[in-house]
């Protein structure tokens, strides 16, 4: 009996241990890493062949590692607007604009590239950054001179070999110091809000704070001139088309700009000619009204009952173009806030320059005043 | 931080967007009247507020005011009629009270192609009146406006009526009557 007691014993700990070996790596294992790819930016090169070819890359990233990558509409939903240049994300060649981007995507690894045409040549320059580290970890460039599917087949390549180097070349590093904050930052986060104060915690000491975007607490103005949304919606409300060239839409907004434009040209046309019969109509009544001559009587009244048929006929196009550039008005305020930028991000940070604050560490009010120096 | 330049400009192409904006924005919502006019004809000329089944005659103005001793004209209208050419008109009128001064082609039947003529005999009380154009067969007027013009001179007070005698007709260019179908009357008040 005692053994047999023993013998169950043995195989309920055998049990728990298999158990415990199968299931705890799952539970202490740590997520899987997340990569971004932000559109090659094309360089004498069709735009839509390099949107093709991102996602063929990103396919391959998907592919050949365990990293989450991130799609394409996750990594489009902030507009990245340099002073100075043009295109969104493709212009994100620097170590600053794509470690904030990354951190806004909440990626560990984002990878920038540009795609160029020279000479019947076709190149890939990729670069690699690590968010963890905060550095640009690696550069690849690939390049063929058999045209589009070859180069379409390297960079498939390429990210399958970048796939499964990125984790095992570059671990997680350690976790960073856990910093207490300063009289000075305390002031911050008291500005600032609760992001502010898990981005002071969690930061290393090599780390900057960088904080863009709607921060809670901050204030409507601040919000509306963070959110690409509503700023678009309120530019294409002033300006019909505005918002969706504010969101890079170029031909979504010369077709409102235009359609608008033609309709209030009809409706001013119409205008002119409602006044013009209106005119025209008040003029022959006067004459009418004035006449003592029973031969010319008909002959004004018919003028007027002329005149009046041609203004209602243009006061019925003028409505009609009225309701009709209301309509795409509205419907063009209503396309600029879907196709909007969810928040906006600046190379420089939008911050107010003078900022009241308590400091609950020396009890007094203070006044800051912050400009740039670059 | 956005530099203060670069605020500038920001503000600068907002106001310009804005500006821009506004007139779009202006000539879809605010640029039209929808104002549709009624107006009321009601003038007093108009045959058609007169109440006269055409073809007729009537005289105008139907009213008139003269002081005791001037004189004043009477026109004597067609309403839409159709190829005259010729016309006995008969006007009575209260003889001792008011005198026949002068009788005139009207514009209406004058015509630059081709004489008219005019005859009138004043019977003490009845003004007969033949008018016509040398009779070639084409020539004839539509429409309506003045054939005559009387122009009457007053002798008493008092408020005195126009008719026309019941054998009044109208005739085309080819000699045929026109039927009329109204015939008005005119008042002449003489005042001191």
């Amino acid at each position: 009996m005692k053994s047999e007691v023993h013998s169950i014993k043995a195989v309920r700990i055998a049990k728990m241990w298999i158990f415990a070996l199968l299931f705890v790596p799952y539970v202490w294992a740590e997520p899987p890493d997340k990569i971004a790819v932000l559109n090659f930016e094309p360089n004498n090169f069709p735009p839509s062949f390099s949107i093709s070819l991102t996602e063929k890359f990103r396919g391959s990233l998907t592919d050949s590692s365990d990293a989450v990558v991130i799609s394409r509409k996750s990594t489009e939903k902030f507009s990245v607007l340099y002073i100075g240049m043009d295109k969104d994300y493709q212009s994100c060649q620097t170590l600053n604009c794509a470690l904030d981007i990354g951190k806004r995507l909440d990626t560990d690894y984002l990878i920038t590239g540009t795609v160029s045409n020279y000479d019947s040549t076709v190149s890939l320059a990729m670069k690699v950054f690590s968010m963890d580290l905060g550095i640009q970890i690696d550069s690849i460039s690939v390049a063929s001179a058999g045209g589009i599917d070859s180069l379409i087949l390297l960079a498939k390549s390429a990210g399958e070999h970048l796939g499964k180097s990125l984790t095992a070349r570059h671990p997680k590093p350690i976790e960073p110091l856990q910093l207490p904050l300063y009289a000075s930052e305390m002031q911050t986060t008291m500005l600032m809000g609760p992001r502010v104060t898990a981005a002071a915690n969690s930061r290393s000491i090599s780390q900057p704070i960088v904080i863009h975007g709607p921060v809670p607490g901050v204030g409507l103005v601040e919000y509306l001139i963070t959110n690409g949304k509503l700023r678009a919606a309120l530019y294409s409300s002033a300006m019909p088309g505005a918002g969706q060239l504010y969101s890079k839409k170029k031909w979504s907004a010369l077709s409102f700009f235009t359609t608008e434009l033609l309709i209030s040209g009809m409706a001013l046309y119409h205008h002119q000619s409602y006044k013009t019969a209106f005119e025209d109509a008040e003029r022959f009544y006067a004459l009418y009204q004035d006449t003592d001559f029973p031969e010319l009587a008909p002959g004004y009244k018919e003028q007027v009952l002329d005149h009046v048929n041609t203004l209602k006929h243009h006061n019925n196009w003028l409505k009609n173009y009225r309701d009709a550039g209301r309509i795409i008005w509205l419907m063009n305020i209503a396309h600029a806030y879907y196709v909007g930028p969810e928040t906006i991000y600046s190379a420089r940070p939008k911050r107010t320059d003078v900022n009241i604050s308590y400091n609950p560490v020396t009890r007094k009010p203070a006044l800051n005043v912050s400009f740039s120096l670059d | 931080m956005i530099q203060s330049s670069d605020r500038i400009q920001v503000y600068i192409k907002s106001l310009v967007m804005v500006a821009l904006g506004i007139l779009i924005i202006s000539s879809v919502f605010f640029l039209p009247s929808c104002e549709e006019p009624s107006y009321s004809f009601d003038n007093p000329a108009d045959p058609d507020s007169m109440n006269y089944k055409p073809p007729a005659l009537f005289f105008w103005p139907d009213s008139i005011a003269i002081t005791k001793g001037s004189a004043d004209t009477v026109n004597v209208y067609a309403l839409k009629i159709d190829s005259l050419a010729g016309a006995y008109i008969g006007v009575e009128y209260h003889w001792g009270s008011l005198s026949i001064d002068t009788v005139l082609v009207g514009d209406f039947f004058k015509n630059t192609n081709t004489s008219e003529f005019l005859i009138a005999d004043d019977r003490q009380g009845v003004l007969d009146i033949f008018i016509f154009y040398l009779p070639d067969e084409t020539t004839s007027t539509t429409g309506t406006g003045s054939i005559v013009e009387i122009v009457f001179k007053a002798e008493v007070t008092g408020t005195f009526a126009l008719t026309f005698v019941d054998s009044t007709e109208m005739r085309d260019a080819d000699n045929l009557p026109i039927l009329l179908n109204d015939m008005g009357e005119g008042l002449i008040h003489v005042v001191d």
